[in-house]
C-alpha cells in the first residue's frame, strides 16, 4: 500500500497568493498537497500530516523558516524530511543560512515552475533512496 | 513548465488583490504606530514582513511596478532600522503616500495591467530622497506641528485565513435557516400530535433538530466581525485632520474586539467619523492652549466598544475643552428654545445640539459642537439606537451611541402571558421574584421589592390581552440604563437561546419591542424592550396619578 500512496508535500507560506501558485504548479503531478499559512502551523502540520517533502518560505510571521527548519530538525518524526527553502531573489544570505540549517534545497520567488517541479521530484527521489 | 496566464489570472489574482488590500491596510496602521511610538520593533517587523509578502507576490504575477514601489519602500524602512535615518513625520507621510500608490495601482492590477498609479514616480523619487537625507522641508524638532495618532489596541499580529462573501448570501443564508426553523418546529408539533406511544421517531427529530439549532447558531455567527478593524482606519483621519490643524491628537481604541452584526458596523462608520472630526475641530485645543492650562499638549481621543446587556455601547470621549454652555442657551434663545430667563440642565440643553438647524454657519462659531448632529443622530435612529451627549467645561466631552444588538444570538428569558411567549433579554433580567409575597403599595402603579420602589408594569396590560390573571404571578425586575422597572408575567418558561431578527414592520413604532425572535422550537416570538417597558410603564403610573 505504501509504495502506491501518493507523496504528500506539505506547502508554507503566509501569502495566500504564493501558497496558490505552488498548489497550481504541483496540482499537475501526482502529490497530495496540504497547506499552512505561518509557522507555527507548519511544525504542527509537519508533525501530523508527516509529508515526504516540505517547501518552506522564510519571511512568515509566529515563526520564520528558519526557525521552523531548525525545529524540523530536532525532531526525531521531521529530522529526515527534505525541506526545500522559499526565498525571494537576491537574498543570498538566506540561501546560506538555510543550508546551514539543514535545508535540502531553495527555490527563489517569483517561483519559476519548471524549477521548482524539477526539484521537487529530485527531493522526492534522493527521499526515497535515502529510505532504502 | 510555465502556467498559462489565464489560468494565473482567473485564479490566483482575486486572492492577491483581497490579500493585498489587506496587507496595505496592515502597513498604515503598523506605520501610525511607528510614528508615535517609533521603537515598536513588532511594528517595524511588521511592516517589513507583509512588504517582503507583496513584493514577491507581485513579481511572481508580473506586477514588476508594485515589486520596485515595495522594494523602495523596504529600502526606507531599512535606513530606519539601522538608524540611519528617523522615522519623521515626513517620512511618515511619504511612506503613507506610498501605501496609497500602491493601494490605488490595485485597480491596475485588477485589469491586469502592470502599472502603478498616479503620482507614482515623484513618491518613488521623494522616498529615495528621504532614505538619501535630502528633505523636502527643514527638519527639526520646532520646524512644524508635530501630530501624534497612535492607537493603544494591539495590532492584528497575524492575518486570519479568511474568505470573502458576498453578504447577500449571508443574508438568504439566514433567511432560509429561519425558515427552515419555524418548518421544523410545525413538524415537531405534528409529530407529538400523532406519533405513537413508545415511537420513537420524535426523539429522532429533538436529535436532528439540536443539529438544525447549531446551524442556526453557526450562520449567525457568520454576521458578526469585530468592530476593531473598521475602528483603527480611522487613526489615518484624524492624522491628517490633527495635522492640518496644527493639533496633536492621540485615538486610544478600546473594547476593538466586541463583535457586531457586519451590516451595523459599515453603517456606524459614517457617524463615528462624524464625532471625531467634530472632537479633533471643536473639541481638542491647539497644543500651546492646552499647556498654558496644564493640559497634555496631545489630546486624547478615546473611542470605546462595550457590551452593556443587550445592547452595544460606543462612546467617543476627547479632553479637550467641553461644550461652550453659554454659547448653546445663546443659541437656543436665538431659536426661541430656550426661555429668556431659563437656566436649563446640561440634560435639557445638550439635547438642542441634535436638532436640525441648530447650528449655524460659520461652523468655528459655536465652540461646542452642533455640525451635522442631527445627521448623526438619524443615522443612529436609523438603527434603533439612541445617542446622547455629555460635557464638562475644560475637561472634555463624551458621546454615548447605545444600539441594541440588532441580529445576534442572545441568551433569553422565556416568559409568558395567556399561553403566548414573550423573549426578555437575560442580560437585563435582575431578578424574579412570586407576585404575592409582595402585597404593597400595586394601586399606585409601583411595587416595593425589599426597599427599592419600582414603577410596576403588567406585560398583560402592555399588549391589551384579556383573560384571567393566574394566582400565582412572577414579578420579572429589569434593569436598564434608564432605570429598573417590575414586569409582571404569568409564568417564567425557562432560559433560551434566541436569535434576534429586526422588528417587522408590523411592530415598528410600537415602544415595548425590541424585535422579533426565532426560538430552539421554531416559535417565533416578541422580544421585549426593556427600556420601552419602563417609559410605558412610567406614563401609566403618571396617568394614574
Amino acid at each position: 500500500m505504501g509504495s502506491i500512496r501518493k507523496k504528500k508535500i506539505l506547502l508554507v507560506d503566509d501569502s495566500g497568493t504564493a501558497l496558490m501558485m505552488e498548489k497550481m504548479i504541483l496540482s499537475r503531478e501526482p502529490y497530495e498537497l496540504v497547506t499552512a499559512a505561518d509557522g507555527e502551523e507548519a511544525v504542527e502540520k509537519a508533525l501530523r500530516e508527516r509529508p515526504d517533502l516540505i517547501l518552506l518560505d522564510v519571511v512568515m510571521p509566529k515563526m520564520n523558516g528558519f526557525e521552523v527548519c531548525a525545529r524540523l530538525r530536532q525532531m526525531d518524526e521531521t529530522r529526515e524530511t527534505p525541506v526545500i527553502m522559499v526565498t525571494t531573489r537576491g537574498e543570498a544570505e538566506n540561501v546560506q543560512r538555510g543550508f546551514e540549517l539543514g535545508c535540502t534545497d531553495y527555490v527563489t520567488k517569483p517561483i519559476d515552475g519548471l524549477e521548482l517541479v524539477t526539484k521537487v521530484r529530485n527531493c522526492l527521489a534522493q527521499e526515497v533512496g535515502s529510505k532504502s | 513548465m510555465t502556467l498559462d496566464a489565464e489560468s494565473i489570472y482567473e485564479q490566483i489574482l482575486p486572492v492577491f488583490l483581497a490579500d493585498t488590500g489587506e496587507a496595505l491596510a496592515t502597513m498604515e496602521q503598523a506605520l501610525l504606530v511607528l510614528e508615535a511610538e517609533p521603537k515598536s520593533a513588532a511594528s517595524l517587523d511588521e511592516v517589513f514582513r507583509v512588504l517582503h509578502t507583496l513584493k514577491g507576490d507581485a513579481g511572481s504575477l508580473g506586477f514588476s511596478h508594485m515589486a520596485t514601489m515595495s522594494h523602495q519602500f523596504e529600502e526606507a524602512l531599512e535606513a530606519v532600522r539601522e538608524q540611519r535615518r528617523r522615522l519623521d513625520p515626513e517620512g511618515v507621510s511619504l511612506l503613507l503616500r506610498a501605501v496609497d500608490v500602491l493601494r490605488q495601482s490595485l485597480v491596475f492590477a485588477k485589469l491586469r495591467e502592470n502599472r502603478l498609479a498616479g503620482e507614482s514616480e515623484g513618491v518613488l523619487e521623494r522616498i529615495k530622497g528621504w532614505v538619501a537625507g535630502r528633505s523636502g522641508m527643514p527638519h527639526g524638532p520646532e520646524s512644524g506641528p508635530e501630530p501624534v495618532a497612535e492607537m493603544a489596541s494591539p495590532l492584528q499580529a497575524e492575518r486570519a485565513r479568511t474568505l470573502r462573501v458576498d453578504t447577500g448570501k449571508l443574508d438568504s443564508l439566514l433567511n432560509l435557516v429561519g425558515e427552515i426553523a419555524v418548518a421544523r418546529g410545525s413538524f415537531a408539533e405534528r409529530l407529538e400530535a400523532s406519533a405513537h406511544r413508545g415511537s420513537d421517531l420524535l426523539a429522532h427529530h429533538r436529535d436532528a433538530d439540536r443539529l438544525y439549532g447549531e446551524l442556526q447558531e453557526l450562520v449567525m455567527k457568520l454576521r458578526m466581525v469585530p468592530v476593531g478593524p473598521v475602528l483603527q482606519r480611522f487613526a489615518r483621519l484624524l492624522r491628517e485632520l490633527s495635522r492640518s490643524l496644527h493639533k496633536r491628537v492621540r485615538l486610544v481604541i478600546e473594547g476593538g474586539q466586541v463583535e457586531l452584526d457586519n451590516s451595523v458596523v459599515q453603517l456606524l462608520r459614517d457617524p463615528l467619523s462624524h464625532l471625531l472630526r467634530n472632537a479633533v475641530v471643536h473639541g481638542i485645543e491647539p497644543p500651546e492652549q492646552r499647556e498654558a492650562s496644564g493640559k497634555n499638549p496631545a489630546g486624547t481621543i478615546i473611542l470605546r466598544t462595550r457590551q452593556e446587556g443587550g445592547a452595544i455601547v460606543l462612546t467617543v470621549l476627547d479632553d479637550g475643552q467641553g461644550i461652550d454652555r453659554e454659547r448653546v442657551i445663546g443659541r437656543g434663545r436665538e431659536l426661541g428654545l430656550v426661555g429668556r430667563h431659563a437656566a436649563p440642565a446640561d440634560a435639557e440643553l445638550y439635547p438642542l445640539l441634535f436638532l436640525p438647524g441648530f447650528s449655524t454657519a460659520p461652523l468655528s462659531d459655536l465652540a461646542g459642537r452642533g455640525v451635522g448632529l442631527d445627521v448623526v443622530k438619524q443615522s443612529i435612529e436609523a438603527l434603533r439606537g439612541s445617542v446622547e451627549v455629555g460635557s464638562e467645561p475644560g475637561k472634555g466631552t463624551w458621546f454615548r451611541i447605545r444600539l441594541p444588538l440588532t441580529l445576534a444570538i442572545v441568551e433569553g428569558l422565556v416568559v409568558a402571558v395567556a399561553g403566548q411567549s414573550y423573549v426578555l433579554p437575560i442580560e437585563s433580567v435582575i431578578e424574579l421574584v412570586d407576585l404575592a409575597s409582595l402585597r404593597s403599595s400595586r394601586a399606585a402603579g409601583v411595587l416595593d421589592v425589599r426597599g427599592q420602589i419600582l414603577p410596576l408594569i403588567r406585560l398583560r396590560e402592555v399588549f391589551e390581552i384579556a383573560g384571567q390573571r393566574p394566582e400565582d404571578e412572577v414579578v420579572a425586575v429589569l434593569d436598564c440604563a434608564e432605570g429598573r422597572v417590575a414586569l409582571v408575567v404569568d409564568r417564567v418558561v425557562g432560559k433560551s437561546q434566541v436569535v434576534i431578527k429586526p422588528v417587522a414592520k408590523l411592530f415598528e413604532g410600537v415602544p415595548a419591542i425590541a424585535g422579533s425572535a426565532v426560538l430552539g422550537n421554531g416559535r417565533v416570538v416578541l422580544i421585549l424592550d426593556v427600556p420601552g417597558l419602563l417609559k410605558t410603564a412610567e406614563r401609566r403610573s403618571l396617568a394614574r396619578v
